[in-house]
């Protein structure tokens, strides 16, 4: 968690919750969301007060759980350690050297001694401020105590600054004078790495490519990936691996029984050079799988593509928990079909007609979320998807239509990044405009779908196929969540469709590349 | 313009309540009411409307509402039970302008003395609720409140906590809405059947509201995570639970009542296992377990005080929730514990009753410090409810006439005295009882805004049949300890009003 945790404590009357809502302020200046917690709206004269600041990329909780504060400002020199068993091994504590002796009350415990001490014994750093003094007569001890603080570089100068101004009753110019000798009495500053700030999404966004002969043609001005092609022995999946190099869309690496495959491209292909290319032998189907799926695993191929091994063989040797693709995500398929929309041609998307038959409202996240990078591979860096139902109306008796309006709604509050969700849609709104105009439906999704999802895997299929066989689009499909793309192209694909997969996964293999390579950064 | 500032849970009731064009606030001074009030006050073409109870709070409120305008009513949990009547009156008259109720609750006693769980006014009135969980909510729910009870004709329920209302967050914050006034639209039930057919009139309100709220995943919102756990909660709690246990599925109701049980049934159907995390009595469990659907409430999280982060951890820790620990400081430290204000003005009166060893029935006000230690005896042995001090001490003086309970004093302050005090010490004279009463008239917090500040208390004495009256300077010791020993001597009721 990247979450600033900060106790501001000290004795009712002290300005402790003032001081609390100066740093919230040069946080939520700094950019970052903020919490400020205390018990009360204002402090009680003479009682022991606190209040909680928490500020990070996003913050739930208001109150700090117990050895989780980094921080502990205290106005007062006992009550740090009222405070310090809330500080995580580590706090920093900075103290202002001010002692205020408690009303002698029923319990007479004598007032401590040994508080420095009893910091170190928790491995904290103790920072002791003579405030009052560097605050000179009419300035606030708060403004000295938190220039301390912010010594240790937690929000940017210009935030304080903004936030000074703001707060400062009087003149900001002696408030921020009273702050500056504050930051300068800390010699040592200590530096605690915050998570990323808030960034919305640069707009207007890339639609990224809008058709198939684009993805070939951009395809091939890449460095060539290689494919590893399970069970290259027959004609067909020799002869995937073949067009590969003459349409320069990969370099195959056939997998198999390799006389077998030396063979039948003698046989059938003599002009094509074999002996150039890498043949890795294996003796049988599971052997040819495992192979192929170890290239791939070990970083010797960026594509699997099924050629002659069965699919339940492939996946098999996939899914394995030590040697397979897994990412810990799932598996699911994501059909790719060319659309000549009302506005031209693009790509629109349909999911999930190949793995999970009947997903559960978690695994359309999945699902939805591995179509989402399918859409940034094309660079399509925002794309709209559509949560398939018969109409717009939530049912709270049709399963399908709530999982559509919280998955909507996850979206909506930033916890499904990278795409805007509309549903439940149906699909006349989704993907033709005239049709969302005339139904009067109000999105940024409604006609210009780029994700279909589909509320199981019958309904994804048929959808995918009759655009295929009703209307005659090409295709191309690639099964996703793996820690590369996978392609298990159906029997029925044309060959068209097949080169189309390979584009399409050698895309994707650029796009898992560059996110290694971000994360790496 | 929006604009993102820094708002508290006050703050934000005050802003949304702006934002959807309400003119008016009503209340009774306390916290955190007074926070929601100033800060309403604050904001341009608004007016505060100080009570002097609860019950005539939302008494005016109710009258601005059927005047055609709209109006929050700020309650702490304890002003509820004041103002019961009206608030349950207002479901069967209904509203005109839209009228929403914020409630704030105080789990902890944070500030009060007691933890009573105000969701079930929610049932017991038969009317909305809401439950944001932080300020931007807040102001999110304040504006749909207002929508709400445009809409289905009721008084709308802002269920807040001390928490709630002493955090702060970000907010965005808007322009104020023009709400056009409206004629006025005078209505209540007048006959036992117009009673009927408004309670069937409620319930079929409360019905479509809960259509509505079935399918408002803005507001009562799911976040789908694992498929073990899914956590139903609401509020602050939804705070923590989500930063416990971030994993988890999670259903979040921003609508406590009427029960969105739909959406809870379809929520059930996603997770292997459920709990309710909520603050206080177990509301939401009792319903949810009513429907069928097994859940782990109460059994993994205490029934009472405030939840934290940290016990939240602790009842899902066997779902993998890490329990932090705290750091060892082995030391122990003295107490600070608030004191009466320097300035207080009541403090020669707290020295003389502490010299004569008197029983004190106090009341509720900022002078309760009276009751803790180093006081010792204690300067006041009592304080029950607002309003009690001269009620409470006339039972005493009922039940016994040993010579120690003539050695009994009330103390009551000018702004409790006016919320409910007058009708207690009318009722001593009414019943020829006996009583010594030390009324505070010298301002305490609050005074100031309600009229205990414009008050002629002997006059207003007089008029309901007291006939010792006496008043004294509150630092003359010497003349306070002359004037109890008489009074407590004196047949009947008498009255010592302090004042400068």
């Amino acid at each position: 968690m990247n979450t600033v945790n900060v106790i501001l404590c000290g004795v009712g009357g002290q300005n402790v919750l003032r001081a609390g809502e100066l740093l919230s302020r040069a946080a939520m200046h700094a950019g970052y969301d903020v919490k400020m917690s205390a018990p009360s709206s204002g402090e009680h004269s003479g009682e022991s007060t606190s209040c909680h600041v928490r500020w990070g990329q996003k913050v739930y909780s208001p109150v700090i759980r117990q050895g989780e504060a980094d921080f502990i400002i205290s106005f007062e020199q006992m009550e740090t350690l009222r405070q310090l068993p809330m500080g995580k091994n580590g706090v920093a504590v900075i103290v202002n050297d001010d002692v205020i002796p408690p009303r002698a009350g029923r319990e007479s415990f004598p007032y401590p001694d040994n508080i420095e001490d009893l910091v170190n014994a928790v491995h904290g750093t103790f920072h002791l401020i003579p405030a009052k003094h560097l605050s000179g007569e009419d300035g606030h001890v708060a403004l000295t105590l938190l220039g301390a603080f912010a010594a240790f570089n937690q929000c940017s100068q210009e935030s304080w600054v903004q936030a000074i101004r703001e707060w400062a009753d009087g003149d900001p110019e002696s408030s921020l004078a009273v702050f500056h000798q504050g930051q300068e009495s800390v010699h040592e500053p200590l530096r605690i790495e915050v998570g990323e700030r808030f960034e919305l999404p640069d707009s207007p966004t890339p639609k990224g490519v809008r058709s198939f002969d684009e993805m070939l043609a951009l395809v091939k001005t890449l460095p060539q990936r290689r494919v590893a092609i399970a069970g290259a022995e027959n004609k067909a999946a020799l002869h995937a691996g073949i067009e590969c190099v003459e349409l320069g869309l990969g370099t195959p690496v056939f997998v198999g029984n390799a006389d077998v495959i030396r063979r039948t491209s003698a046989e059938q292909y003599p002009e094509f050079p074999i002996g150039n290319y890498e043949i890795l032998d294996a003796r049988d189907e599971a052997a040819t799988a495992e192979r192929a799926v170890a290239i791939v695993r070990g970083g010797d191929a960026d594509i699997l593509l099924k050629g002659g091994v069965n699919t339940p063989t492939l996946m098999r040797a996939v899914l394995n928990g030590k040697t397979g693709l897994r990412s810990g995500s799932l598996l699911s398929d994501t059909f790719v079909f060319e659309y000549p929309d009302e506005d031209g041609i693009r790509l629109i998307m349909i999911t999930d007609g190949g793995v999970t038959l009947q997903p559960t409202v978690q695994q359309k996240v999945e699902i939805l979320k591995n179509a989402v990078v399918v859409a940034h591979a094309l660079g399509n860096v925002m794309p709209r998807v559509a949560i398939l139902a018969a109409s717009e109306t939530i049912n709270p008796n049709v399963a399908a239509t709530m999982d559509a309006a919280v998955i909507t709604k996850m979206n909506r509050t930033g916890q499904i990044p990278g795409c805007v969700i509309e549903g439940p849609i149906a699909l006349d709104v989704a993907v033709s405009r005239k049709a969302a105009a005339i139904k009067g439906t109000d999105s940024p999704v409604a006609g210009q779908a780029d994700i279909l999802v589909a509320a199981n895997i019958d309904t994804a299929n048929a959808l995918a196929k009759s655009t295929t066989y009703f209307a005659g689009y090409r295709l191309s499909h690639v099964i996703v969540g793996g820690t590369a793309p996978i392609l298990i192209a159906s029997r029925s694909d044309t060959s068209d469709a097949k080169l189309l997969s390979v584009a399409l996964g050698s895309l994707m293999a650029k796009y898992f590349e560059e996110q290694r390579d971000a994360l790496k950064r | 313009m929006k604009s993102t500032s820094l708002l508290s849970g006050s703050q934000a009731i005050a802003r949304g309540a702006y934002e959807a064009g309400a003119q008016h606030v009503v209340g009774f001074p306390g916290a955190p009411v007074s926070d929601i009030i100033a800060a309403f006050d604050a904001l341009p073409d608004t007016a505060a409307h100080w009570s002097p109870n609860e019950k005539v709070g939302l008494e005016v409120a109710l009258g601005i509402s059927q005047g055609g305008a709209r109006t929050l009513a700020a309650l702490q949990h304890i002003g509820m039970n004041i103002a019961a009547d009206p608030l349950i009156a207002s479901a069967y008259s209904g509203v005109n302008g839209g009228l929403v109720i914020a409630a704030i609750d105080d789990p902890g006693m944070l500030s009060s003395m007691n933890e009573q769980d105000t969701r079930h006014f929610a049932r017991a009135a038969k009317l909305p609720m809401l439950a944001p969980s932080d300020p931007q909510e807040t102001i999110e729910f304040m504006k749909l409140g207002f929508s709400m009870s445009e809409k289905y004709d009721v008084p709308v329920l802002l269920r807040m906590t001390t928490r709630l209302c002493n955090t702060r967050g970000l907010c965005m914050t808007g322009e104020a809405a023009v709400h056009a006034a409206r004629n006025i639209g005078l209505k209540s039930p007048k006959t036992v059947a117009d009673g009927l057919s408004r309670h069937e009139a409620l319930e079929k309100q409360l019905a479509a509201i809960e259509v509505f709220s079935t399918q408002a995943f803005e507001i009562n919102t799911i976040d789908v995570g694992s498929s073990d756990v899914g956590i139903i909660t609401s509020a602050v709690p939804y705070l923590y639970a989500k930063e416990v246990l971030p994993t988890a599925s999670f259903l979040k109701l921003g609508i406590l009542h009427p029960l969105p049980h739909k959406l809870i049934s379809y929520f059930a159907t996603l997770v292997k296992r459920l709990y309710v995390v909520e603050e206080l009595d177990p509301f939401l469990e009792e319903q949810i377990k009513a429907m069928g659907i097994t859940v782990i409430g109460k059994d993994a999280f205490p029934r009472t005080g405030e939840l934290t982060p940290d016990i939240v951890a602790k009842g899902l820790s066997t779902e993998g929730a890490v329990v932090t620990s705290a750091l060892s400081v082995p030391v122990k430290l003295p107490s600070r514990q608030s004191n009466l204000c320097l300035s207080c003005a009541h403090r020669g009166l707290m020295n003389v009753f502490q010299a004569m060893n008197l029983n004190v029935v106090g009341d509720i006000g900022c002078f309760n410090p009276g009751e803790l230690p180093p006081a010792d005896p204690e300067e006041m042995d009592a304080c029950f409810c607002i309003g009690a001090s001269m009620s409470v001490a006339f039972g005493l003086s009922l039940a016994s006439d040993a010579p120690s309970a003539r050695r009994t004093v009330s103390v009551v302050s000018g702004s409790t005295f006016m919320h409910s005090g007058l009708p207690a010490l009318a009722n001593i004279v009414q019943n020829s009882g006996t009583a010594t009463v030390c009324l505070l008239a010298a301002p305490s917090n609050g005074d100031s805004v309600v009229p205990a500040s414009t008050v002629d208390y002997r006059m207003l004495c007089e008029g309901v049949g007291v006939r010792r009256i006496r008043t004294v300077h509150p630092d003359d010791e010497q003349s306070i300890e002359a004037a109890l020993r008489e009074e407590l001597d004196a047949p009947g009721v008498s009255v010592i009003i302090s004042a400068r």
